[in-house]
């Protein structure tokens, strides 16, 4: 049998020496001075879990006010990673379907609350009434006709 | 230590994360083809629906209570899979993925972090149940059996609360004397009878023989192997993969028809579409076979006495892992096997003599495939990125769709009337909340 048996590791930052002897070959970049040059990466900021992240598309208006803006038709990003806290934007199982809302506390209950003034807010009282699925972290759409433009329904300007 | 974690009914949770609908009530999930049943959830076996029953003779009880019934949706389950399986690997060292709903978990070295086993298992489960809303079960034990056998009976009983350790051995003597003997991983049905027909009722029983009587009685090896892994002693390793996959040692597709065939372009149409998918599936792992067998079954509910089935076998002169060379050696089998005036219900092709790719058992009379047909590789290499990048069976082999009419389904495609959608891998069928 093999036992594996994993070792302490080092409580100091080992120091390694960086070897600094550029090789020159044309003109060097104005811009190789500049450390911050890092480009941005929308997936590791829109699906930080991905394995725990499912997309979704939203359906109807009733998050359509302020202050998140849902409309109708664009994709959401929900992560079942993070801990529902008031104020998030979740999504939640309700007698057997799916709806979108706001979590909020109010003298001491949970609600479900729409953003469109137009819709009524739920009183979460019995605690098995309601599931919290995941929280939703962004909401994509697109206002060009690329390659979302088939699966978002987007406000045309 | 190992810890096997096992997803409860799989296939019905799955369709439960997409449908809150379905939360408490009695659902069944059937095969390719809607012929039997495959998953239960735990009212639906309730009611006494047994695994594998076909549809036909469930009906009564799925009509008198309401039973939620649904085709299996394998993008569906593969994808929550994979997202299990995922998270098995970030929280251990080394990880088996054993079937699509069950992984062995190497725990060696983590002792030290692992005090109380118990809690790091039920930190798995909540963990998996929020991210994936899987309910699974967890068996930790000192031998891969073991640890079957505790998860065995961390799904029977309902309050050890999913997970059973058996870090002690008195505690891993209460385990063997609760499990009938042919519950125990690697003994089955047929051997079970054996063993029962000898007195030997529990797992205990088998766990007291000696390794002699086992290599006797029980196989050989295979069997000493399993009394020792009940006494406690490892034999089975973790066999991790780069994927975590275990490299198969055999691979088949089997499919029943979306409807009767009997036509002989029909059922070669059937063999040629099964045999260039186990082929690929030959490529993806990098392995080449030079066994194949072909089958084809009538309805084994229907009128017509036994055997239902029929198979046949070739050996290859050359091991070979390319879509024609395969279809050219099904379609002679198939020839033999083909009864004009049958119905058949069911084919299957299954690639036996799997070999790691580039270490080819020559052969004296033929000249290796790479010499006959040079391009034949780089061929397949083509196939397989069209199919990737356009969608299965984008391009196909001629005899494949020979017998189709121009934009209808192949007539052996199962039948999926009751499938749900593809909420996480098909931008159709996306997921729409209001």
């Amino acid at each position: 049998m093999c036992i594996v048996d994993i070792l302490d590791i080092a409580r100091h930052p080992v120091w390694l020496i960086e070897c600094d002897t550029p090789v020159p070959a044309g003109f060097p970049s104005p811009a190789d001075n500049n450390p911050s040059g890092q480009r941005i990466d929308l997936n590791t900021i829109l699906l930080p879990h991905p394995d725990c992240t499912y997309l979704a598309r939203v359906k109807g208006n009733s998050m359509d006010g302020p202050p998140s803006h849902i409309h109708d038709g664009p994709l959401m990003a929900v992560d079942c990673a993070l801990k529902p806290q008031p104020g998030n934007v979740v999504v939640a199982a309700v007698d057997g379907e799916f709806t979108v809302k706001r979590l909020e506390k109010r003298d001491g209950f949970y609600w479900l609350v729409p953003d469109n003034p137009q819709y009524e807010s739920l009183k979460i009282a019995v605690p098995d009434q309601v599931q919290i699925w995941g929280v939703v972290t962004h909401v994509v759409t697109e206002l060009i006709n690329g390659k979302l433009h088939d699966h978002v329904r987007s406000r045309r300007l | 230590m190992f810890a096997l974690v096992d997803c409860n009914n799989f296939y019905v949770s799955c369709e439960r994360v997409f449908q809150p609908r379905l939360a408490s009530a009695p659902v069944v999930v059937l095969s390719n083809n809607d012929g039997c049943v495959v998953s239960r959830s735990a009212e639906a076996k309730a009611l006494g629906i047994r695994m594998g029953a076909p549809l036909f003779q469930v009906r009564p009880l799925i009509e008198e209570h309401k039973v939620q019934v649904l085709s299996s949706n394998y993008a569906l389950y593969g994808d929550m899979s994979y997202r299990v399986m995922n998270y098995l690997a970030s929280v251990v060292p080394e990880v088996e993925i054993y079937s699509i709903d069950e992984a062995f978990l190497g725990l060696h070295g983590m002792e030290r972090y692992l005090i109380q086993p118990e809690s790091f298992a039920q930190e798995v489960r909540k963990q998996v149940k929020r991210r994936t809303h899987i309910p699974t079960c967890v068996g930790i034990a000192p031998t891969k059996t073991l640890a079957k056998l505790a998860n065995y009976l961390a799904k029977k009983t309902a309050t050890f609360n999913g997970v059973v350790v058996l870090d002690s051995v008195e505690r891993q003597w209460w385990a063997l004397r609760q499990v009938p003997v042919e519950e125990v991983w690697g003994v089955g049905r047929q051997y079970g009878q054996k063993l029962r027909a000898m007195g030997l009722d529990t797992a205990a029983d088998l766990a007291g023989c000696s390794e002699a009587w086992a290599r006797k009685y029980m196989g050989g090896v295979v069997g000493a192997r399993v009394v020792q892994e009940l006494q406690g002693k490892p034999c089975h390793q973790l066999h991790p993969t780069a994927d975590g996959a275990q490299a198969r040692k055999s691979i088949a597709c089997t499919r029943s028809f979306g409807r009767p065939l009997s036509k002989f372009d029909d059922l070669l149409g059937a063999v040629a579409a099964f045999t260039s998918r186990a082929a690929q599936k030959l490529r993806a792992q990098g392995s080449t076979a030079y066994i194949i067998t072909v089958f084809i079954s009538q309805n084994r509910f229907g009128p017509t006495p036994p055997p239902h089935t029929h198979s046949a076998q070739i050996t290859l002169p050359v091991d070979t892992n390319s879509t024609p060379d395969l279809v050219r050696a099904a379609r002679a089998l198939l020839v033999k096997l083909w009864q004009p005036g049958v119905v058949y219900k069911k084919a299957g092709v299954i690639l036996d003599g799997l070999e790691g790719h580039g270490q080819p058992q020559l052969s004296l009379f033929e000249q290796l495939p790479e010499v006959q047909r040079p391009q034949s590789a780089a061929l397949m290499r083509k196939l397989d990125q069209l199919n990737s990048r356009f969608g299965p069976n984008c391009v196909q082999v001629a005899t494949a769709v020979a017998s189709v009419p121009k934009g209808e389904p192949a007539p052996w495609l199962g039948q999926k009337r009751l499938c749900s959608l593809e909420r996480t891998t098909s931008w159709r069928e996306l997921w729409e909340i209001g």
